[in-house]
């Protein structure tokens, strides 16, 4: 108890990271299941989200208005940004997922430019919105009330993505579509709309992820491609296609990331990528493998 | 029979494999002469194409051997068994669909030419010409500078032949060549493999009961992963065994149709 | 205009007079800076066509060949501040270095295919930028690792005016570009095409297709290593990690895609588009340039399919060919790993 009391803040660090991370790359990973399209640009998805909070929420103090208002500006924008890619991508369909995943690499770069060219490149932080932006004390040290938030909340959404995806129809058939696509379509079920739903939910979590984020790690230039790296980590190790790989996968990143920094701050980076090579190379599945098989 | 003299171009030994609890091909032993045309029909299921990919090493069996010309060559990957002579064609058409006829068959020759891994230059006329006539052979040599994607189902199967002939095989494995095929096809096909050298060793999957009638001397009916009966095909024809378990698992298997 | 493109491939006397005109820019009044963007040019060129060799006609799309670019960049300016200043022996250091981190980390050809082996060349790229960033007593980490010694050639003093480091540079680009276009009009090249139309079918016919695809690899990793030496040919010769960062791998994935996958020329143009977006035109754009880019690339991959070499007219059908154009495969599998035990299907 005497290390925990010492280390909790890197532990929960550790988590609430992990589950930021699990909130953008749950969606990134369902999206490749379901429509075998690795989406390049949900890092500059991440990235909006990181700016909509600097605008919006505020960036040296926030209210709980203000970011109330952030937070439904991402939802929307980010579902408005899903539809937007699930339609720009039809039209490839027929040349094939790697072009695929290209146009998404190119999007990426636009989305992320545009955002730099709108908000300016100089970095820019995210407030916390009211009482949040204060420390609490535990275990008789200060951590941020903030990051506490975030683990309640992340918390909350995985559990709300897993009662989603398990116990409603609506979730019924979105796994239905990332196992066997054709039968889906064969029950009459309009599969494009459960695509173009499915895209545009997962990119809004990814933006919410990136505002979330915010008072965390702040606006910049480079946190879209960093979060995607991690993001694609994550879901390689979970498993491609796999919601509960993917929250296992982000915990073990976000540990390894928040602990692995403090005690081994050469290895962490190199350990995260080595992990990835090691799962692609040996186990591809990934940890918990989705239900559809690796190569259809 | 002395240990030097190995009549047999193709052997398996108790060749078994398994999937945990589900046998797909179990202790299969058979020997096929060298030259010998030799069908393998049976039920959907039945562990033909598996016997098939065992045999040519896309699968590791679970017990047994194969013996090439007397060789075991059990250990040896597909690609190296594919050198030694041991050629299997695939279930589903697959040739080269974006190169042209030539370029096809030329990767075949360009293999057995000794030019393949040549890094700088044009390959070799040897390899140019055996192309051709490979292509010849099957009846697609006025067709040679067309895309292969352009051709019809029953051609792409002849190309796939030229292909296998490309590289020389003394071993051929061709699995359902004439599934799809029209009757007009199916006839072509025949007098394809009838014009093959008796060099060549062939085995066949068919679900083409007349394909099997009039190419194969010999013909092995598996049945849920083991062989069932062997001999020629008349004696397969009037055997009663034969009858009842085909009739047995379903009508389709008895039908001698032509496929299309 | 007459241009005859057969099978879309450049003819001699085009490509001949590209390089003359090239070899005499320096010549016609550029500024010694407009010189060092023509240098880097030419090294992006190589690097897009050394991609372009393992993704276009070997199937494997590639974000690690930029690393592979900065490992010998990296050791051409240690050798530089160790060792030795002869311009030759710091390009056989370029040579052999990317050739070796290509053959450390080729074996990943054997483990995957298509989204998966990007995957997996994305993370050995990642892997070799943390330890570029992080070997900091040896590669200074994120500062980047520099020299001010210009090379030497065959006994000359150092030779720092960017004109004749230029020709240099133009000298090896077109050994290095020329042995890679003679590879793939080779018949190891049509194999490693082969290769990548269908895997299965080459091992059925005799191909040890792992091997072929190392070999390439290898190969292409030697001629980033030329595109590595050639990134720190001009002054000042700096190299840092964000040459080899993921951005950088992005960036340059799609400038051989805009070219056209499986054209060397086209990669070539790509590489050309990149660097004009980014150095002459972010001048006049706010330093937009790479704004424009992602807006070309998303606009020229509707547009073009198969890339700018893609936008000629080819006659649809020759015969006797005996050279089928190499553009990108269809690609109807969705992920793509490589089996691990080579399983079929039983029937």
């Amino acid at each position: 108890m005497g290390w925990f009391s010492t280390n909790y803040a890197l532990l929960l660090n550790g988590v609430a990271m992990g589950l930021l991370l699990f909130m953008m790359a749950v969606g990134l990973t369902v999206i490749f299941g379901m429509l075998d399209i690795l989406n390049l640009a949900h890092g500059a998805f991440f990235m909006v989200g990181a700016y909509l909070g600097y605008r919006i929420a505020g960036e040296a103090t926030a209210t709980w208005g203000s970011f109330a208002l952030a937070l439904v500006t991402c939802i929307a924008v980010g579902a408005v940004i899903g539809v937007a890619f699930m339609l720009m991508t039809r039209p490839l369909v027929a040349r094939g997922h790697m072009d695929q995943a290209l146009l998404t690499l190119g999007l990426a770069l636009v989305v992320s430019q545009l955002l730099l060219v709108v908000f300016g490149k100089d970095d820019h932080a995210v407030a916390a919105p009211g009482r949040l932006s204060q420390s609490v004390s535990l275990f008789g040290s200060a951590y941020p009330a903030y990051r506490l938030a975030v683990i309640v909340l992340g918390l909350v959404v995985a559990a709300g993505v897993w009662l989603i995806l398990e116990k409603t129809s609506a979730g019924a058939i979105v796994r239905a579509t990332v196992s066997d696509r054709p039968m889906v379509e064969a029950c009459g079920i309009d599969v494009r709309t459960v695509m173009t739903a499915t895209f545009a939910g997962a990119s809004a979590l990814a933006v919410v992820a990136g505002l979330l984020a915010g008072p965390i790690q702040g606006a910049s230039s480079g946190i879209g491609d960093n979060t995607l790296l991690l993001a694609l980590v994550v879901i390689v190790i979970g498993g491609l296609g796999s919601v509960a790989g993917t929250l296992l996968g982000a915990m073990i990143i976000g540990l390894m990331q928040s602990v692995g920094v403090m005690v081994a701050p050469e290895l962490a980076s190199f350990l995260t990528f080595g992990a990835m090579v090691l799962v692609l190379a040996f186990r591809p599945q990934g940890l918990i493998p989705a239900r559809v098989p690796v190569s259809r | 029979m002395s240990a030097e003299e190995n009549p047999d171009a193709l052997q398996v030994q108790g060749l078994t494999k398994s999937y945990g609890a589900v046998v797909a091909v179990d202790d299969v032993t058979t020997s096929i002469k060298h030259g010998e045309r030799r069908a393998v029909i049976g039920p959907n299921g039945a562990g033909k194409s598996t016997l098939f990919a065992l045999v040519a090493g896309t699968l590791r069996p679970t017990h047994g051997r194969v013996l090439l010309d007397g060789r075991d060559v059990t250990r040896l990957r597909d690609h190296q068994r594919a050198r030694k002579g041991l050629v299997k064609t695939f279930q589903h058409s697959s040739v080269f669909t974006a190169m042209t006829l030539l370029d096809n068959v030329l990767l075949a020759t360009q293999r057995t030419t000794g030019v393949a891994a040549r890094p700088f230059g044009r390959g070799s006329q040897v390899a140019i010409d055996r192309a051709h006539a490979a292509l010849e052979q099957v009846g697609l040599a006025d067709r040679a500078g067309i895309v292969a994607g352009m051709l019809s189902h029953g051609e792409r199967r002849q190309l796939e032949v030229a292909l296998a002939l490309g590289v020389s095989p003394q071993v051929l494995l061709l699995d359902e060549p004439t599934a799809g095929m029209s009757a007009s096809e199916t006839e072509r096909f025949v007098e394809l493999l009838g014009s093959l050298s008796r060099d060549m060793t062939v085995l066949i999957i068919e679900h083409d009961l007349e394909v099997v009638f009039s190419v194969a001397d010999r013909v092995s009916v598996m049945h849920l992963g083991a062989i069932l009966e062997e001999g020629t095909p008349a004696q397969i024809r009037g055997s009663e065994l034969v009858q009842r378990t085909y009739l047995g698992i379903g009508p389709e298997s008895a039908d001698a149709g032509v496929g299309a | 205009m007459k241009w005859s493109f057969a099978g879309n491939r450049l003819t001699p006397t085009l490509t001949v007079s590209a390089v003359v005109v090239l070899a005499i820019l320096p010549l016609v009044g550029l500024s010694a800076y407009n010189v060092t963007i023509l240098t880097d040019f030419l090294a992006y060129a190589l690097l897009a066509m050394s991609i372009n060799l393992v993704a276009g006609h070997a199937g494997l799309l590639t974000m690690a060949h930029p690393a592979y670019a900065g490992v010998a960049a990296y050791a051409v300016v240690l050798l530089s501040l160790h060792v030795t200043q002869d311009g030759v022996l710091q390009l056989l250091a370029a040579l052999v270095a990317g050739a070796a981190a290509a053959a450390a980390t080729g074996w990943i050809t054997a483990r995957a295919t298509k989204v998966y082996f990007l995957m997996l060349s994305l993370a050995i790229g990642e892997i070799l930028y943390v330890i570029a960033v992080q070997w900091r007593p040896v590669t200074h980490g994120s500062d980047g690792l520099s020299t001010y010694s210009g090379m030497e050639f065959f006994g000359s003093g150092p030779v720092v005016l960017s004109g004749f480091i230029y020709w240099a540079a133009l000298i090896v680009f077109a050994v290095l570009a020329l042995a890679t276009v003679v590879l793939t009009r080779s018949p190891f090249g049509s194999a490693l095409r082969g290769i990548r139309d269908n895997e299965a079918r080459m091992r059925s016919l005799g191909y040890p297709t792992a091997r072929y695809k190392y070999f390439g690899w290898v190969f292409s990793g030697a001629v980033a290593g030329g595109a590595g030496w050639l990134l720190v040919a001009q002054q000042p010769r700096l190299v840092s990690p964000d040459d080899m960062s993921f951005q950088m791998a992005g960036l340059l994935l799609l400038a051989v895609v805009i070219g056209g996958t499986g054209s060397m020329w086209g990669s070539c143009l790509g590489a050309g588009v990149l660097v004009v977006m980014n150095e002459v035109v972010s001048q006049h754009l706010n330093g937009n340039g790479p704004l424009v880019l992602g807006i070309i690339f998303v606009v020229a991959v509707y547009a073009l399919p198969k890339g700018i070499a893609g936008i000629r007219f080819r006659r649809a059908e020759r015969s006797g060919g005996t050279h089928t154009p190499p553009g990108p495969p269809e690609d109807p599998t969705p992920s793509g790993h490589v089996e691990q035990k080579r399983e079929v299907e039983a029937s």
